[in-house]
């Protein structure tokens, strides 16, 4: 059996809307010019009309269960699914309570403060990340150390990790690499001090920042 | 066909049942029953499976009351739910077995004992047809693709207006009238043999 594509001037449409009484004045007028010319099309008005007959006559044909069993049988399922109800209203009142209990942040500021350093200059930028304290009087020395457990007594060490020199290079023995710091401005850098390596920092308070990799 | 009374009821059982007053609902179950029964026959052509679809849709509809934003809306929404589950109920029976449409008058012994509904069937005198010729049309229906039984069985059999059947079907009344007009010509050829005994 094909479908049709839909066709509303399709004459067994307009047929089958004037069996149930739908059709326009106009769409009743039109199909009776085409009754009128087409004994086809009569036949097939007839036998949609016995269509709609028989289906009527089947329709007719009723089921019929005991009601009020039926309706005690939803009852039953509906009262059941009602008694879980309380219990799960308790839990939506205790998860409004948690979620209104969440504290009102405002991290517009934090969040400007942590981002304004990387508008400054590269070269700070780049002292900043490798978390260089800057001693703003006169040069620390401070031995390079690997990462220790806070509780294991930090050992002193003949061969620094690395070396940070602000100001004049600095020659090491043994170092693994050396980083040469100069800064432009004489100015404070606050930078964050916490590194898993520890540092050497020699010199005067550094005024112009030179990146040099050193080979490993 | 619900009248402006029944569905003014409607809507305040509705509000209510929302509000989780089960015997509101219990009310809706009333009103609604036969009709939502009634479809799923139409549909599965078994009275048994017809109860059970009913219950589930009544208990589902139950369940998602809240989704429901248009209280007016109930019976549409409703009858909606009771021919998707007859028709995923048709199919996984179909994947299960064979099943022959049965002679509803001739009972559920089994299922009347476990269920305690009684089966019965009521037919117009009038209206009587023969029995071959009542399974041929039953037959012919299983045959037609969803949208189009539906339609049919919602209009031209349960007599709703075609404005319902198209919120139902969710749909344009045209289309309500078009897939009419297609399962009326596909029952057409398919009960040839038939026709000539209406004429």
């Amino acid at each position: 059996m094909t479908e049709r594509k839909y066709n509303p001037d399709d004459p067994g449409f307009l047929l089958s809307q004037m069996l149930d009484g739908e059709l326009s004045t106009p769409g009743t007028a039109k199909l009776g010019v085409l009754l009128s010319k087409s004994a086809a099309l009569e036949i097939d008005r007839a036998e949609l009309s016995a269509v709609r007959d028989l289906l009527a006559s089947w329709g007719s044909q009723q089921v019929n269960i005991d009601w009020d069993s039926h309706l005690a049988l939803i009852n039953a399922s509906v009262r059941e699914e009602n008694e879980s109800r309380p219990e799960l209203r308790q839990v939506d009142a205790l998860l409004n309570q948690w979620a209104g209990s969440a504290p009102k942040l405002d991290i517009h500021a934090s969040v400007m403060a942590r981002i304004a350093p990387k508008k400054t200059a590269r070269p700070i930028r780049w002292a900043v990340r490798l978390g260089l304290p800057l001693a703003a009087a006169a040069a620390i020395a401070i031995t390079v150390l690997p990462l220790r457990h806070p509780s294991t007594p930090i050992e002193i060490t003949e061969t620094p990790l690395a070396v940070v020199s602000f100001g004049p290079t600095f020659t090491a023995s043994a170092t693994l690499s050396q980083l040469t710091v100069q800064f432009e401005r004489a100015e404070s850098i606050h930078a964050d001090s916490q590194s898993d390596v520890g540092f050497i920092v020699v010199g005067s308070p550094p005024t112009r920042v030179v990146e040099e990799a050193a080979p490993l | 066909m619900q009248t402006q009374a029944e569905a003014n009821r409607d809507v305040q059982l509705v509000l209510r049942a929302k509000g989780g007053d089960a015997d509101a609902f219990g009310e809706l179950v009333r009103s609604h029953q036969r009709r939502a029964v009634s479809l799923a026959y139409r549909l599965l052509g078994n009275s048994s499976d017809a109860a059970d679809v009913a219950q589930d849709a009544f208990v589902r509809a139950y369940k998602s009351l809240g989704q429901l934003d248009d209280p007016a809306r109930f019976s549409a929404w409703f009858l909606r739910t009771v021919s998707n589950l007859a028709l995923n109920f048709r199919r996984a029976r179909a994947l299960r077995a064979t099943t022959p449409l049965e002679d509803p008058a001739a009972g559920d012994g089994a299922r009347q004992a476990t269920t305690g509904l009684r089966l019965v069937t009521d037919q117009d005198p009038g209206r009587s047809l023969p029995q071959e010729t009542h399974n041929a049309i039953s037959v012919a229906l299983e045959k037609l693709p969803d949208k189009q039984r539906l339609a049919l069985i919602l209009f031209s059999v349960e007599g709703l207006p075609q404005k319902e059947v198209a919120d139902i079907l969710e749909c344009s009344v045209e289309l309500v009238k078009w897939n009419v007009f297609q399962a009326r010509q596909k029952l057409r050829e398919m009960l040839e043999g038939y026709l000539e005994s209406q004429s």
